[in-house]
């Protein structure tokens, strides 16, 4: 609705320098690059979201379900979680990427969310896990009540601000991704987000003939929405904990961070 | 800043470079690091200085001016009285450049070689020779399967490699060929490492009085974009790229040394699928008014103009021929349908109209005149950006005319694939260029290529136009086969089963900082790019000289 | 004891769902490395040559269970055949190329990323909500959000393209033959500033946070106030006390950003034409080349379970109830 044309009409000379016309100038294609980087906006953000709850549920319902169940369960997740944690990702979505040929956004941005759970699911159980000994949790296991009704009513609460944290980090973690895969030339060229314009940037040359705001716009987009993203995570840790300065965040944080035998 | 101070500190530190004069730098390949691999057989990972520098054809033929040969290593040919047979003269006092004396020996081992090891046969040379001879030491003798007139080009294309070393090979397919034993100019490997190699003076070259460039470096470059700095930075010598806005990002960063030139080369093409998967896509595609339309509708310069930077030719020619053979074009079937392959879009939709081609449902888009909705992508290989950016230009012009066209970009493996299996509705292509046209109508319009290449990817046949490219290699009077080639011409040109779009330019910077002689547009000697495939390179490098300091 | 044990064994099975997974991924797909190969080329080979071609290459149609036994023989043996892109080298031998240079990137940015950002983290936490607490801390932050993909154009664009004080690429001057020399040596280390400086950018914000968040929470521990109590200098609470056990989350959180730091090496190098593992895998997998992109996961698997196998050496050091467990 911001957007001043169609981000794939071309309504200028290549290499428009910015202008009254053309906020943020054209590119080689003479698209306008405001009107680009606001569409590609669009499919960026919603690649980092759609990544984002791939990622959370997935790390949710693993680190849960490990967490609480324990057992043979725990150990057979947690195998799968540490398998997923060391191999290394990004180089594996590029091997995913070629090969799916042609990745358009939301294939990116389930290959992501597939490959990129490990974490949260680590972080998640292990808070699980402290929880789950807890009186409360304990003494309603002692009055019978479902699993699943504990898991719901009991934990998910106590574990709204660790999700929340995951969810913000695997979003910030998915737009860069994103960015990279595509500029790298692994996703769709034809499909428009701040990746792409990046990508065609650079195949155009566009800062070798000086033409700096088909590069500026989106970096400095990726840029912004990153600090912001991560900023929050930050104020969140700060300010949502009343004893920031005191133990328990940091405390979670760092039972969150523990390897798998040392929590247990 | 304290970064700018170390690097000043380490600038001072580094050595300076002392270059040899009469090194000459060239960029024929990108790749990542260099892998020594110096059998001029191996068509995947055999490095691109192996050919024509290493190993000397017998005859270089002059694409650009109509096949002219510059005899090398042979200093004649001549075809037997029914054309059944091809005979070589080989030139006197040729050595290897191990000192061993070439012979005619050394060609029949080679071709021989090629039968027995069928995968280093990549012309498939033994699908139209029959056997190959040495009536005597200077005399090489093929006989053909049948008549053959285009035989020598491809014969010459065949590396030469020596008897006495490739006889002790155990398997010529995986031989590496470390320290190779060549007959062309450059054969001596003084230098190699993953970044550089170095490439020097054959000891025993028969022309050397023609050489007057010592080594050849070549620097490991890994993408365009690392070209560009490299050579901007006043580096290389002789290199080909695609590099976008070339004034200013090559010739400006040394204006009295950095130049390039451009002639035009291969016809980049839209193919149209007659054999599309899709019957109401095939039902149109299969009509020529709805060829002819997309023709028409395609704005030629602005694609020149932005997708390629001005760099290629347009192709305005009904037949595809191109500029790059001025020579040969026909000027009736020019006259007759040239039209078509001019930007009107009004003519273009007056013919769609006209055809029955209309917009049935008020969405904008022109169904068949049956009814059956048209709609397709067009395919263009991620990565090559001018090609892909053309595409989408294509695309563009036909919505304007109000044919639902999109772009897809399959990895260039995938596009071939498709284009070879026939699972496409629209595809850019590109054709190979050659002494004659033969060569590129020959492989994209010849039935028994079909379905069998990615040239012969549009599936259109005609067995009058396989009568006229046949004529052609059974003459070798030159009026017959203008003939024949007029022939071919007005059958394309009147069905217009591709859509040519430019020629393609051939990609060629120079630096005159340390060499002289360079071919351009002045001194239009030959097609003057450095890559492999081109074998007047060698002409080209026996042509520079150093730059008196 | 049994605490590494269990890790073994868990590394051991690890690796081995890491291999075969990655024995699946190019089966599943569609397109072969000589296909490849010829699309860019751009000849027009007759396909009974490309079929002796794929022959000599060793792309034989064999049943998927026997081939993945004898993909599993091979990892084990580490025997990862040619490599198609490299031909005639094997992928041993293009991974032995490739890997100094990126164990060259990846510690030497890790570790300083890792010295300067548990200093500052320290040192912020200590001065908790002081000046340099509150601008250093964000500003850490945000400079981990901004991709190393962008640090590297500007970087690139700035330093080496315009500015012209630092190389564009290469890890060694291409006319020198690389030696012990001092002249090598500092080729080496000319040709290493830039990838390294924008790859540590990228990671000194998450140390500085990590350590500044739990050393904040052992400050408030009990022990710590006795020491002050007790009456120890600041610099020796600092140091021996708080940051010493702070260290742990720090490590660990090392160990885990090696796979991140191997990603961000692949678009560094690519970006500055380094030659490491990064760049080739990507050159691999742009030409479908299997074995090599095998090769690659693999080893890189193999350095990330080295690298937590380390990490849980160093518990047991740092913490004394692991000993017993």
């Amino acid at each position: 609705m911001l957007a001043p044309a169609g981000p794939n009409q071309r309504v200028a000379r290549p290499h428009e320098p910015p202008s009254a016309a053309h906020v943020l100038g054209s590119t080689r294609m003479g698209r306008d690059v405001l009107a680009q980087t606001i569409h590609g906006t669009r499919t960026s953000l919603l690649v980092g979201f759609v990544a984002g709850l791939v990622v959370t549920a997935i790390g949710v319902a693993v680190g849960v379900t490990a967490g609480y169940f324990g057992g043979r369960v725990d150990e057979a997740l947690n195998l799968v979680t540490n398998v997923v944690l060391v191999i290394p990702n990004l180089p594996l979505m590029l091997v995913l990427a070629a090969f799916a040929g042609e990745a358009g956004p939301f294939t990116i941005a389930l290959i992501i969310g597939l490959t990129a759970w490990g974490w949260g699911a680590r972080v998640t159980r292990a808070q699980t896990l402290t929880l789950r000994r807890r009186d409360y949790i304990l003494a309603s296991e002692l009055l019978g009540e479902p699993a699943w009704r504990i898991i719901a009513i009991e934990l998910m609460p106590n574990l709204v601000s660790i999700i929340g944290f995951n969810f913000i980090g695997s979003v910030l973690y998915a737009l860069i991704t994103e960015a990279t895969l595509e500029f790298l030339g692994l996703g769709d060229p034809l499909a428009l987000s701040w990746g792409t314009i990046l990508y065609h940037a650079q195949e155009t040359s566009a800062l070798r003939v000086g033409a700096w705001w088909e590069i500026a716009a989106p970096s400095l987009a990726l840029a912004l929405f990153g600090s912001g993203l991560s900023l929050i995570n930050f104020a969140v840790d700060e300010i949502a904990n009343p004893r920031l300065r005191s133990l328990r965040v940091p405390r979670r944080l760092l039972a969150a961070l523990m390897p798998a035998g040392v929590t247990d | 800043m304290i970064k700018a101070i170390i690097a000043f500190l380490l600038v001072g530190l580094l050595p300076a470079r002392a270059l040899a004069e009469a090194d000459l730098t060239i960029v024929a390949s990108l790749s990542t690091g260099w892998v020594r691999n110096f059998n001029p057989f191996n068509e995947t990972t055999r490095l691109h200085s192996v050919r024509d520098f290493v190993y000397e054809p017998l005859v270089v033929f002059n694409a650009m001016h109509g096949g002219t040969p510059d005899f090398r290593l042979a200093t004649d040919f001549n075809y037997s009285g029914n054309l059944l047979q091809l005979s070589f003269k080989l030139r006197d006092g040729v050595e290897w450049s191990d000192g061993h004396a070439f012979s005619a020996r050394d060609v029949v081992f080679t071709f021989n070689m090629l039968r027995a090891h069928r995968e280093l046969d990549s012309q498939n040379i033994w699908d139209r020779i029959s056997a190959v001879e040495a009536p005597d030491a200077d005399t090489v003798l093929f006989t053909l399967k049948r008549v053959n007139s285009n035989i020598a080009f491809e014969i010459v294309r065949v590396p030469i490699v020596p008897e006495h070393v490739w006889s002790k090979v155990a398997d010529p397919v995986t031989f590496t060929n470390d320290n190779p034993v060549g007959s062309g100019p450059m054969t001596e490997i003084r230098r190699f490492t993953s970044q550089i190699y170095q490439q020097c003076r054959n000891p025993h070259y028969w022309d050397t009085q023609h050489l007057k460039v010592d080594c050849l470096n070549f620097p490991q470059v890994g993408t365009n974009e690392q070209l560009l700095t490299a050579a901007a930075a006043g580096t290389i010598d002789w290199f080909g790229a695609f590099l976008p806005d070339i004034e200013r990002t090559y010739v400006a960063t040394d204006p009295n040394h950095h130049r390039y030139w451009f002639p035009p080369g291969g016809t980049v093409a839209i193919n149209i699928n007659f054999d599309s998967p899709d019957p109401s896509n095939r039902a149109a595609f299969r009509n020529v008014n709805f060829r002819r339309a997309v023709s028409m509708a395609i704005d030629r310069g602005a694609i020149v103009d932005i997708a390629g930077y001005g760099y290629p030719v347009v192709n305005e020619y009904a037949s595809g021929l191109g500029r790059t053979y001025l020579g040969w074009v026909d000027a009736e079937a020019e006259k007759e349908f040239g039209a078509y392959a001019h930007f009107d879009k009004d003519a273009a939709r007056a013919l769609l109209a006209e055809s029955g081609f209309r917009d049935r449902d008020g969405r904008g888009f022109v169904a068949n005149p049956d009814g059956r909705p048209i709609s397709f992508t067009i395919l263009a290989p991620n990565g090559w950006t001018d090609w892909v950016n053309t595409t989408e230009l294509v695309a563009e012009s036909l919505n304007q005319i109000g044919i639902h066209a999109s772009v897809s970009t399959p990895e260039p493996a995938a596009w071939t694939q498709k284009l070879i299996s026939g699972s496409y509705d629209m595809a850019i292509n590109g054709y190979l260029t050659g002494e004659t046209p033969y060569r590129s109508f020959d492989m994209g319009f010849h039935s028994r290529f079909s379905g069998k290449t990615r040239f012969a990817a549009t599936r259109f046949v005609d067995p009058e136009l396989d009568q006229a490219l046949d004529a052609f290699i059974s003459t070798i009077d030159p009026a017959a086969q203008r003939q024949a080639m007029n022939k071919v011409q007005m059958i394309l040109a009147s069905n217009m089963p591709y859509v040519p779009l430019y020629s393609n330019p051939i990609w060629y910077e120079y630096s005159t900082k340390r060499f002289k002689g360079w071919f351009n547009g002045d001194n239009p000697v030959a097609r003057p790019d450095v890559f492999d495939g081109t074998p007047e390179r060698l002409l080209h490098l026996l042509a520079l000289e150093p730059v008196a300091p | 004891m049994a605490f590494l044990l269990r890790r073994l064994g868990f590394y051991v099975a690890a690796f081995i769902a890491a291999a075969s997974f990655n024995f699946l991924i190019p089966r599943l797909m569609p397109g072969n490395p000589i296909d490849t190969m010829f699309a860019q080329a751009g000849t027009a080979l007759p396909p009974e040559s490309l079929d002796a071609l794929k022959r000599t290459f060793g792309f034989l149609d064999e049943p998927l269970p026997l081939q993945y036994l004898h993909y599993l023989g091979s990892v084990f043996t580490w025997d990862l055949g040619l490599s198609v892109k490299f031909y005639p080298l094997t992928v041993n031998q293009v991974l032995v190329r490739a890997l100094p240079w990126t164990l060259l990137l990846v510690a030497t940015s890790s570790l300083s990323a890792f010295a300067v950002g548990s200093l500052a983290g320290a040192q912020a936490a200590w001065k908790r909500g002081g000046g340099f607490d509150s601008v250093g801390a964000p500003a850490a932050l945000v400079l981990q959000a901004v991709p190393p993909l962008v640090t590297s154009l500007l970087a690139l664009y700035l330093f080496a393209i315009s500015l012209k004080w630092l190389p564009t690429g290469f890890a060694w001057d291409p006319m020198i033959d690389l030696d012990w020399s001092w002249q090598s040596v500092w080729s080496v280390l000319y040709h290493a500033v830039l990838p390294v400086t924008t790859l540590a950018l990228a990671q000194i914000g998450g140390y500085l946070v990590t350590m500044r968040n739990s050393m904040i929470n052992l400050l408030g521990e009990d022990y710590i106030t006795l020491g002050q109590a007790k009456g120890l200098t600041e610099r020796r609470l600092r140091l021996a006390y708080a940051a010493y056990n702070a260290l742990l989350p720090a490590l660990t959180s090392f160990a885990m950003s090696l796979g991140a730091v191997f990603g961000g090496s692949l678009v560094t190098e690519v970006v500055f034409n380094y030659p490491g593992l990064g760049y080739t895998l990507y050159e691999g997998i742009t030409s479908r080349d299997y074995p090599l992109i095998q090769g690659q996961l693999l080893i890189m698997t193999l350095a990330m379970l080295s690298a937590n196998f380390i990490a849980d050496l160093l518990y047991i050091l740092v913490d004394p109830r692991l000993r017993r467990a």
